[in-house]
């Protein structure tokens, strides 16, 4: 059974179709690369999906539930997750905290607990700050070290990692990562594809779907990629079936037209 | 540093912030109190260059954590016998509470959740109105009213809350900007609220028959009648401090920090942002209500001044001065700026200006204030 499947969703500002009748499914385990050019509506994809906007027309479909037109809240609590583009980190607040907003919703602590019982908060919140440390031990000693940084104090490639862990910390069946490997050199990039492949190791049920433009990183790790043009799916398959497509070659791979 | 050393430090610079705020107090004339406040500013200046001495400040103080509470406590207990020849200090002393806590209330919007809002006045009159309209027409004394009172300011806040936390930033100051002033028209005109003549005869609190009008005797001396107020209103401001610490810790205060800093990846953490912000807006009204109930008792009498817009205004600088989210920078903010403008009657005219020159600095040199927040720690182990 689909993780997630949309049908002929669409969204338009405007005159312009940002996503244009999509149908993209991902089963649990799998990774799903999706790329096309800057514009083509990858991120809207996500934005749909977790519900920050609302389709125009077409259906979500979640674990075979019709989720269409829920809350980003809504979506996030059914297991829906995701990083973003330009980073959204709470740069105020430690690094630890950032990980432990995604156990937030599930405190089980009142306004009278807080107000009369601190202690039983502190504990939840201590309890909640342990786990976040383990998960960013998992992928990396040195955010693992110094939990209590503030994030915004951290390099780029470090916020990015927090990220995924901030997203993964509310136990998700489907993490978004949108562009995770912005900005960073190569040798940053195949540490970054390393841990991916250890969130599947850590969690073999996940659904991933990543937006990229390194292609190094779509051929290491998807399984299947979508590619996307003008709002428009141009193309489906493994890599190696995609990449050979002249569609795609020209609205993406960089190939003239004419040629 | 070694514990002695720290004792002395911690011992020193608490005697050293007692002395001076006594010495502060009870100076007249205006040139010292300038040189006070020169030295004042100057020792603000070291403490924020010298990172070294604000380290060990800050550590000395976090050993003797409980020991420099008690101290000031003990210190504050005893500020009427210091000032008891002069009513007048102790009523700023009561105005100064009034306005922590009025600030601690406005820190769980501005400064946790950075929701700028002038609305603070509305929710004062709000408490002092109710108070003296229940106690009017209802004959409710006093304790029942700073729960009442406090609880309606509260609901009021939390249905102004729902219209205004819809807008962000600019919109949202301006739009609770106009609740601000519908409010002040509002109580000016309505024949209800006595209009612009205000309602007098709010009653005074009583306890077991004991005269709050008459100032207790102890060993001999007679203390002014606001030494009764004063006790109260301490004993409150120690208690909601206590109380909107523990909020501030929880899960509440950080889902506050959260929305503060994104609140769209917060709602995809699946944390609700629009009920946060509620609470922090009724938890803000209780508190600034309570005051405003306090104040309509203290001063027996309400009028359209109590729901003025400078008070948001005055609320707004304390809180930025201080520093967001740092509560005892803020109470700081809120006691000097209570007390510098009375200190400085003679340059009343120019109130507003030093208020905004103030603003202007510490926008320019010092946007997170004198004393910025810290982050939050937690247990290890």
């Amino acid at each position: 059974m689909d993780l997630l499947q949309t049908k002929q969703i669409t969204i338009r500002f405007g005159g312009l179709v940002a996503v244009d009748h999509v149908d993209v499914g991902v089963c649990p385990g799998e990774v799903l690369g999706l790329i096309g050019p800057n514009g083509s509506g990858k991120t809207t994809f996500f934005n749909l999906i977790t519900g920050i906007y609302r389709p125009l027309e077409g259906e979500i479909f979640y674990k075979g539930e019709r989720v269409t037109n829920r809350s980003p809240v809504e979506m996030a609590r059914k297991g829906i997750s995701r990083s973003f583009q330009n980073s959204r980190l709470f740069l105020e607040l430690s690094v630890a905290e950032n990980v432990l907003s995604g156990m937030c919703y599930r405190k089980n602590s009142g306004i009278f607990d807080t107000l009369l019982r601190p202690g039983r908060v502190e504990r939840q919140l201590t309890e909640g700050i342990h786990r976040a440390v383990e998960l960013l031990n998992l992928f990396s000693q040195e955010l693992g070290e110094d939990p209590f940084k503030k994030a915004g104090d951290l390099p780029l490639p470090d916020r990015r990692r927090v990220e995924i862990c901030r997203a993964l910390a509310s136990e998700p069946s489907l993490l978004l990562l949108d562009e995770p490997s912005a900005g960073m050199d190569p040798n940053e990039t195949a540490i970054l594809m390393d841990e991916i492949r250890r969130v599947r190791e850590y969690q073999p049920e996940i659904g991933i779907i990543i937006i990229e433009h390194d292609m190094t990183v779509i051929r290491g790790i998807a399984e299947r990629v979508v590619v996307f043009n003008y709002g428009k799916k141009i193309a489906e398959g493994t890599f190696q079936a995609i990449a050979n497509l002249t569609e795609v070659r020209q609205a993406y791979l960089g190939e003239r037209a004419s040629s | 540093m070694n514990r002695s050393m720290q004792w002395f430090v911690f011992l020193v610079s608490e005697l050293l912030a007692m002395g001076f705020f006594l010495g502060f107090m009870m100076t007249e004339s205006t040139v010292k109190l300038t040189v006070l406040v020169v030295l004042l500013a100057l020792g603000l200046f070291g403490y924020r260059r010298s990172a070294r001495l604000a380290l060990n400040l800050s550590q000395a103080f976090t050993r003797y954590k409980l020991s420099s509470f008690v101290l000031l406590v003990l210190f504050v207990l005893s500020l009427p016998f210091f000032f008891g020849k002069s009513p007048y200090l102790i009523h700023i002393c009561i105005m100064s509470c009034l306005y922590i806590i009025m600030a601690i209330g406005l820190n769980f919007c501005l400064g946790s959740a950075n929701m700028t809002h002038f609305a603070t006045s509305a929710f004062f009159g709000m408490g002092a109105y109710s108070s003296a309209l229940l106690s009017i027409h209802l004959h409710t004394g006093f304790w029942v009213n700073i729960f009442v009172a406090s609880a309606l300011a509260g609901i009021f806040g939390a249905l102004l809350a729902i219209p205004i936390i819809k807008t962000k930033t600019y919109y949202l100051a301006l739009i609770s900007m106009a609740f601000g002033l519908i409010f002040f028209q509002f109580i000016n005109t309505v024949k209800f609220t006595g209009g612009p003549a205000g309602l007098s005869g709010v009653p005074r609190p009583s306890l077991f028959g004991y005269d709050f009008m008459k100032g207790p005797t102890v060993l001999g001396m007679v203390l002014p009648f606001q030494t009764n107020y004063f006790y109260i209103i301490i004993v409150f401001t120690i208690l909601i401090s206590i109380l909107a610490r523990r909020v501030m810790k929880s899960w509440m205060g950080l889902t506050l920090n959260y929305i503060r800093e994104d609140e769209i990846a917060t709602s995809c953490q699946g944390i609700t942002v629009s009920f946060p912000k509620i609470f922090a807006f009724a938890l803000n009204a209780i508190l600034t209500g309570f005051a405003g109930t306090f104040y309509a008792h203290y001063i027996t009498y309400v009028g359209p001044p109590d729901a003025d817009i400078m008070i948001s205004v005055v609320l707004v600088i304390i809180v930025i001065l201080g520093g967001m989210d740092n509560l005892s920078g803020i109470a700081f903010s809120a006691a000097l700026l209570t007390i510098l403008p009375e200190k400085f009657r003679a340059f009343q005219d120019y109130r507003l200006l030093i208020y905004g020159t103030i603003v202007l600095l510490m926008l320019l040199f010092r946007p997170s204030g004198l004393f910025p927040k810290k982050l939050r720690v937690y247990k290890k182990g």
